[in-house]
C-alpha cells in the first residue's frame, strides 16, 4: 500500500520554486521612474539699446547746426523711427516673450499634468501589481491549501480505508456468527414446532372426540328441552279456557318462573293483548298447569327455570 | 315458546255462600243463588265447589237498619310462590233491600265482565207477550217486562185483542209493539216506566214488525199501502213515511244494522222467505240466505258481522247465526218450534221462544250454541220475546 502512496514533495518545491522566481522577475522588470524637467528658457531676455545726444554744437555751426538740425531732425526722425521701430520691436519681442511664456506655462503645467498622469498610471500600475501579488499570494496559499487538504484527505481515505477494512471484517465476523445462531434458532423452532405439532394434534384428537360427545350430548339434551316444552304448552294448553269471541290475532306474553320441583313460582304478564280477561284466562292457565313437567337433569332444567310464553287463541279445541 | 291453542270451555268458579245477615231477594233466592243462576245461565261459567275452581267469589252482608253493605270479592284459585292468590276485585256496596236483586245482578255482571272481557246483560230486561186463557173467556193479551231471568215480570199492557212484535227502543225507555185493539192492526209506542204511549201508524191494513233506528228518530215497519207488505221507515217525531221496498213480493220485519246504513229484512221474492239486506247509500237491495228453505226474523249482532234468525232446514224450525263475511251458517237450535229470536245487548245470547209441555215457553241460547235454558215458566203462553239494550 505504501507504494501508492503519491509522491507530492519535490514536485510541490518546483512549483514554489518557479512562482517565486517569476514573481522576482515581475517585480524587477518594472522600470523605476524620472521626473527631471527641462530646463527653462527665461535666461534668454532681450537687451534695449539707448543713444545719447551731444548738446555742445556750436552756432556756427548753426547752419551747420541747422543743417545739423535738419540734419539731426531727420536723424531724430530716423532715430524716432529707428526708436519707434526698435520700440515696436521691443513691443513685438516682449509679446513674443510672453507668448514663449505663456507656452513655458502651458509647457509646465503640461509636463505636470504628464507627470500627474503618469504618477497616476504608475500608481494604478502599483495598485494592479499589488492586487497581482495578493492574488499569487492567494493562489499560492490555495494551492498550498489545496494540497494540504489532498494530503489530509489521502490520509482521511486511507484511513477510512482501514477502518472500512476492519469494519467490514468485524461485520463479517458478526453476520456469521448470526449466520450460525439463525440456523441454531431456525433448528430449535422447527424442533419446538414439530413438538408443538404434535400436540396440537393429541389435543385435535380430543377436541374432536370431546366434541363429538357433546354434541351428542347437545342432540340428547335439545331433544329433551323439545320433548319437555311440548308438555309445557300440552299441559297450559289443556288449562286454556280460551274466553268467547276472543280475537285469535291479539296474543298476551309472560314470562315463566319455575322451580326444580315444577312449580310455577311466578308468571308475569310482560306483554298484553289488550283484552284483560284474555290476559287473565293466559295467566290461570299457567298456574292451574303447575306444577310443569320438567327435566331432573340440571343443566336441562336451566331451561325451563326461566322462560317466556307468547299465547295466542289461535286454535279453540271445544272440549265437551 | 308459544301457545296456539287452548280450549272453548265454561270457566269454573266457586261461589261461596255470602256470610253475614241471612237475606233473600225475591222468590226466597240469597244473593250468591241469584249470582250462581245469573253466571250458570250465561253458559260462559261453570259453577263447581272451591276445590275444582279457577275462581272464587266471596261475599258477606251485613245490615244496618233498611240498609244493606255488601262486600264481595274475586279471587284466583291460583296463586304464585312470591305473591300469594292474586284478588280480581274486592268491592262494597250499600243497597235497599229492594235493591238486591240487582244488586246481585250488578256482582254477575261484575265477575263475567272481569273474566270474560265482554259486558254482562245480567241487569238488562226482556219483553214478551203473554197469552192467557182465563176459565170460561174469551183469551188475554199482554205486553210484560222482566228481569233477564225471568224475575219480576210487568205488566205494561192487557188486551183482549192479539199484541205483536214488542221491540225496545235504543235507549231503553220505550216499547213500540203492535196492538189489533179496535181490530185494527196499530204501532204504538209506550214508555215502559210510566206507561204513556203514542199511536205512530195505523194505515189500512197491515201495521206491523216496527223496528228502531239506531238513533232512535225513526221506525222502520210494515204497511199494506199498495196492497202487498212493504218495509217503510217513519219519522217519529214528524210521521213522515218512506217507503223503502217495492214490487209484489212481501217484505216484512226489517232490522236496522248497527250503524244505522241498512236494514236486513224478510222477503218471498225468491219464492220463500229469506233474508235480504237494503243498503240506504245506494238503495240497492241483496240476498243474504242461501241455506235452508226458511230463514226470517233476522237480527244483526252488535259487531256487524254476523246474525241471528229462524231457520228451517228440513222439517222443523230452529235458531241459526251466520256469518255475513264467510257465509258460514250455525245452527244453534233445532227443537222444531223455536222461533223469534232477540239478541241479547252484549251479543253472546239469543232469547227465543219455544214449545215446552204444549206451551209456548222463553229460551236462552249462547250465541255459540253451547248453552241452552228455558227460562221460568209463567201460566200461559209466552211468545215474542225482546231482548232490551243496556239500561245502566
Amino acid at each position: 500500500m505504501k507504494a501508492d502512496k503519491p509522491r507530492f514533495g519535490l514536485p510541490a518545491i518546483v512549483s514554489i520554486g518557479i512562482h517565486l522566481g517569476i514573481i522576482i522577475l515581475m517585480i524587477m522588470a518594472v522600470p523605476t521612474p524620472s521626473y527631471r524637467l527641462k530646463p527653462s528658457a527665461s535666461e534668454n531676455q532681450p537687451i534695449v539699446h539707448a543713444a545719447v545726444i551731444d548738446s555742445a554744437a556750436i552756432n556756427d555751426q548753426v547752419q551747420a547746426i541747422q543743417n545739423r538740425e535738419t540734419q539731426q531732425r531727420a536723424a531724430e526722425q530716423q532715430r524716432l523711427r529707428q526708436l519707434q521701430a526698435q520700440a515696436e520691436a521691443a513691443r513685438q519681442s516682449k509679446l513674443v516673450e510672453e507668448q514663449r511664456l505663456t507656452q513655458i506655462k502651458l509647457d509646465q503645467q503640461k509636463a505636470q499634468q504628464l507627470a500627474a498622469e503618469q504618477t497616476q498610471v504608475e500608481q494604478q500600475r502599483l495598485a494592479q501589481l499589488k492586487v497581482e501579488q495578493q492574488q499569487q499570494a492567494q493562489a499560492l496559499a490555495q494551492i498550498q491549501k489545496q494540497q494540504l487538504e489532498v494530503q489530509a484527505k489521502a490520509l482521511a481515505l486511507k484511513k477510512q480505508q482501514e477502518d472500512d477494512m476492519a469494519a467490514k471484517a468485524l461485520a463479517e465476523k458478526k453476520r456469521q456468527e448470526a449466520e450460525a445462531a439463525k440456523i441454531l434458532a431456525v433448528k430449535k423452532q422447527a424442533d419446538l414446532a414439530e413438538q408443538q405439532k404434535v400436540l396440537q394434534q393429541q389435543l385435535m384428537q380430543q377436541q374432536i372426540a370431546n366434541e363429538h360427545q357433546q354434541l351428542v350430548k347437545v342432540q340428547q339434551m335439545q331433544g329433551l328441552i323439545d320433548q319437555y316444552r311440548a308438555r309445557i304448552l300440552m299441559a297450559i294448553g289443556k288449562q286454556w279456557l280460551i274466553p268467547e269471541g276472543a280475537d285469535p290475532r291479539i296474543s298476551c306474553v309472560f314470562t315463566i318462573d319455575v322451580t326444580p320441583a315444577g312449580a310455577v313460582s311466578h308468571a308475569q304478564l310482560i306483554h298484553s293483548s289488550g283484552n284483560a280477561a284474555l290476559d287473565r284466562s293466559a295467566e290461570t292457565a299457567i298456574y292451574k298447569a303447575s306444577p310443569l313437567s320438567v327435566p331432573k337433569d340440571p343443566s336441562v332444567f336451566e331451561q325451563f327455570r326461566h322462560f317466556t310464553l307468547k299465547m295466542t287463541p289461535q286454535d279453540i279445541a271445544h272440549n265437551s | 315458546m308459544e301457545l296456539t291453542q287452548g280450549v272453548n270451555q265454561a270457566i269454573p268458579i266457586a261461589i261461596s255462600p255470602f256470610s253475614g245477615a241471612a237475606v233473600t231477594a225475591g222468590k226466597d233466592q240469597t244473593l250468591d243463588v241469584i249470582i250462581h243462576n245469573d253466571l250458570s245461565n250465561s253458559g260462559q261459567f261453570k259453577i263447581v265447589s272451591i276445590g275444582g275452581a279457577d275462581y272464587t267469589l266471596q261475599g258477606s252482608i251485613t245490615t244496618s237498619g233498611a240498609n244493606y253493605s255488601v262486600s264481595v270479592q274475586l279471587q284466583s284459585a291460583f296463586s304464585s310462590a312470591a305473591g300469594g292468590s292474586p284478588i280480581l276485585f274486592k268491592k262494597v256496596f250499600q243497597v235497599k233491600k229492594t235493591e238486591l236483586r240487582q244488586l246481585a245482578h250488578t256482582i254477575s255482571d261484575l265477575v263475567y265482565e272481569q273474566l270474560s272481557g265482554v259486558r254482562g246483560i245480567f241487569n238488562t230486561k226482556i219483553a214478551y207477550i203473554l197469552r192467557q186463557w182465563p176459565a170460561h173467556s174469551a183469551p188475554v193479551y199482554a205486553l210484560e217486562v222482566a228481569d233477564q231471568d225471568g224475575f219480576n215480570p210487568q205488566t205494561l199492557l192487557v188486551s183482549s185483542e192479539p199484541v205483536m212484535s214488542p221491540v225496545w227502543s235504543p235507549n231503553g225507555k220505550e216499547i213500540a209493539y203492535v196492538s189489533f185493539e179496535k181490530h185494527r192492526a196499530s204501532v204504538y209506542l209506550q214508555n215502559v216506566h210510566n206507561g204513556s204511549r203514542r199511536l205512530i201508524s195505523s194505515f189500512d191494513g197491515i201495521n206491523g214488525a216496527p223496528s228502531f233506528s239506531p238513533d232512535g228518530s225513526q221506525l222502520a215497519l210494515v204497511l199494506t199501502k199498495t196492497g202487498n207488505p212493504k218495509i217503510y221507515t217513519i219519522d217519529l217525531a214528524s210521521l213522515n213515511l218512506k217507503q223503502i221496498t217495492e214490487g209484489y213480493a212481501i217484505d216484512t220485519e226489517p232490522r236496522w244494522s248497527a250503524n244505522g246504513r241498512s236494514l236486513i229484512f224478510t222477503s218471498d221474492r225468491g219464492g220463500a222467505p229469506q233474508i235480504y239486506q237494503y243498503d240506504f247509500n245506494n238503495g240497492r237491495t241483496s240476498r243474504l240466505t242461501f241455506q235452508g228453505n226458511y230463514n226470517a226474523r233476522a237480527s244483526l249482532l252488535p259487531d256487524g258481522r254476523s246474525m241471528v234468525m229462524m231457520h228451517r232446514e228440513n222439517g222443523g224450525f230452529g235458531i241459526a247465526k251466520q256469518d255475513l263475511i264467510t257465509g258460514q251458517l250455525q245452527v244453534l237450535t233445532d227443537a222444531g218450534q223455536d222461533e223469534s229470536p232477540s239478541l241479547a245487548p252484549n251479543g253472546k245470547m239469543v232469547l227465543y221462544a219455544t214449545q215446552y209441555q204444549g206451551r209456548g215457553v222463553l229460551a236462552v241460547v249462547s250465541i255459540d250454541g253451547r248453552i241452552k235454558l228455558r227460562l221460568p215458566a209463567v201460566a200461559g203462553n209466552v211468545q215474542e220475546p225482546a231482548w232490551s239494550p243496556f239500561l245502566t
